[in-house]
């Protein structure tokens, strides 16, 4: 456990001091204050934009920070045999791997938590309270959680540059399982329209972390879909962490 | 201390993942107190034996026992280690590092980390970021991670590699009043003369085998010894011929048993024996000559 705790605050200070970190900061911040511009120029009211495209930047923003300074500083330690000196202390290779899942986490929480603060300040100050802002950073933290699992997974056995490949291909595609499964029922061949939703139904579906709808046209949710969100992610995480760990622990360092 | 049975390693390579083997039944005990070189030349397989001991990395075959025991938590927590080229945080201070890595162990306090900062020489640069340290600064802080838990086992791989001739000695300085405090080092070197000033005794491995072990005094003593003898005045010696002939100056490298002949052959040409030195082969030609046996 101890050696969870260092290896995490280990890398959540380096992560939080990295450059490509702050620039993707700015980056976002610039996108947020660009909403209102936008908001401006479309028809319709203003603070649904805002909270609408301000919720994509947050996505935005998260996924991006896992694949170019989460998973990136994984495979820096594994490339620049960093990992060496810490498996030589007292930790084993799961704390060391759960440790950097904490840590990449712990580099996307605050980011989220900057973002949904600044957005919904940005609302207000059109006069508006979407507090669902914060129920979706949420939302997307847990998602990130699990997508964090799978990079580390990726970057466990192959390069930096392939991981983020293959991490930026899971993330498309599980946010597509829907529209997949949506797809299928307009197939005519009864096997292939069985086949694709069988496909769809085995792939993970990240629509259990995707509010951004019901939060701007301020729609109710079941507490339902909360309970079922929160399993879902807890299945998924331990599943790609449980992954993870066996091909780390497999990997010739 | 360290007991190395019979390590076997291999690693699968090229398109084919074909494996191939690079430790083939390494054996050899690491005695407690003792300052222990492993020599081998570049690819031998010391860092991959060390990466053993240090339960990095499984053998296939053969297994290590370190204070008797399989490495564990408890057993690592008595092991300072030094890895080849070491490399930490690109955005973490000196002092932070060491911070961390003190946390794995108890009782560790400020004071000890400067004290080691101080041992190592970078206090200095101890709040600077590490993405600014040169290689030397590197295998400098390196070197104070290892020895900031007082270890009883030290263990180093090319430890002076990136050290300039004033870190080296410091090292060797620091590796002596270790050994004075009764703890046990083995390390990795192909710098011989380094080995040869600190070490009491010697694992020579060579593509993956061990080919000599020894206690280096002894090593040494053993080894056929020759005569440097410096000449001067008439004509030099019948029958010998200088190794080096500079003015009226002869030098002859003779064996032992030539040494009498070598001396009464001057006297008769009338010359004159200036010096007669003892010399015995160094580590270095120990080495050479090992591996040629190969
Ligand atoms: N991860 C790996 N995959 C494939 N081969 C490896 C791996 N690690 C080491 N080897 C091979 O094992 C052999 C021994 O390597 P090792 O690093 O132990 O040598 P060394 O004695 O430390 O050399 P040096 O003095 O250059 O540090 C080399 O032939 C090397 O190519
Ligand atoms: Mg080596």
């Amino acid at each position: 456990m101890k050696g969870i705790k260092i290896i995490a605050s280990v890398t959540f200070r380096e992560g939080i001091r990295d450059r490509i970190y702050l620039i993707f900061f700015f980056f976002a911040i610039i996108l947020l204050l660009f909403s209102l511009f936008l908001s401006m120029l479309v028809i319709g009211d203003p603070t649904k934009v805002i909270a609408d495209f301000g919720m994509g930047v947050m996505s935005l923003l998260g996924i991006l920070i896992v694949i170019f300074v989460g998973g990136p500083s994984f495979s820096k330690e594994l490339q620049k045999r960093t990992v060496i000196s810490v498996l030589s202390k007292p930790i084993s290779r799961e704390e060391f791997l759960v440790g950097k899942l904490f840590g990449i986490w712990s580099n996307v929480f605050v980011n989220l938590l900057a973002m949904a603060v600044l957005l919904f300040l940005l609302i207000l100050a059109k006069g508006v309270m979407i507090w669902g802002i914060f129920v979706q950073a949420f939302l997307l933290f847990l998602e990130m959680g699990i997508l964090t699992a799978v990079d580390l997974m990726f970057s466990s056995f192959t390069t930096s540059f392939l991981a983020m490949l293959f991490t930026l291909s899971f993330y498309v595609v599980v946010h597509l399982t829907t529209t997949i499964e949506k797809a299928s029922q307009s197939l005519s061949s009864p096997i292939s329209k069985a086949v694709v939703r069988y496909i769809a139904y085995l792939l993970p579906n990240f629509d259990y972390f995707n509010l951004k709808n019901q939060v701007v046209y301020g729609l109710n949710v079941p507490p339902l879909f909360y309970c079922k969100s929160f399993v879902y992610f807890l299945a998924l995480i331990i599943f790609f962490t449980i992954l993870a760990v066996w091909v780390f622990k497999k990997k010739e360092i | 201390m360290i007991e190395v049975k019979e390590v076997r390693k291999s690693f699968r390579e090229g398109f084919l993942l074909e494996r191939k083997e690079v430790l083939h039944g390494i054996s050899f005990n690491v005695k407690s107190g003792a300052v222990v070189g492993l020599l081998g030349p570049n690819g031998a397989g010391k860092t991959t034996t060390i990466k053993i001991i240090m339960g990095i990395s499984p053998p296939d075959e053969g297994e290590v026992l370190v204070f008797g025991k399989k490495l564990s938590k408890e057993t690592k927590k008595a092991i300072g280690f030094l890895p080849e080229a070491p490399y930490f945080y690109d955005y973490l201070t000196g002092r932070e590092i060491l911070r961390s890595f003190s946390d794995f162990y108890q009782n560790l306090n400020e004071e000890k980390i400067n004290e080691v900062l101080k041992l190592v020489g970078l206090k200095e640069e101890a709040d600077r970021m590490l993405r600014s340290y040169s290689k030397g600064m590197l295998q400098r802080i390196g070197l104070a991670q290892a020895l900031l838990h007082d270890p009883e086992l030290l263990i180093f791989d090319e430890p002076m590699s990136g050290l300039d001739p004033i870190g080296r000695k410091e090292f060797r300085d620091v590796i002596t009043s270790l050994k004075e405090k009764g703890k046990t080092i083995l390390f990795s070197s192909h710098i011989l003369q380094d080995v040869e000033m600190i070490c009491d005794e010697v694992i020579m491995i060579y593509r993956g085998k061990v080919i000599k072990i020894g206690v280096l005094n002894e090593m040494l003593k053993n080894e056929v010894t020759y005569y440097e003898v410096t000449v001067e005045g008439t004509g030099g010696a019948d029958n010998f011929s200088p190794l080096k002939k500079s003015g009226g100056r002869f030098l002859y490298r003779v064996k032992e048993g030539e040494l009498d002949g070598l001396i009464r052959s001057v006297m008769e040409n009338g010359g004159r024996i200036r010096s007669v030195i003892p010399r015995s082969l160094t580590l270095e030609e120990i080495f050479i000559r090992e591996v040629k046996k190969v």
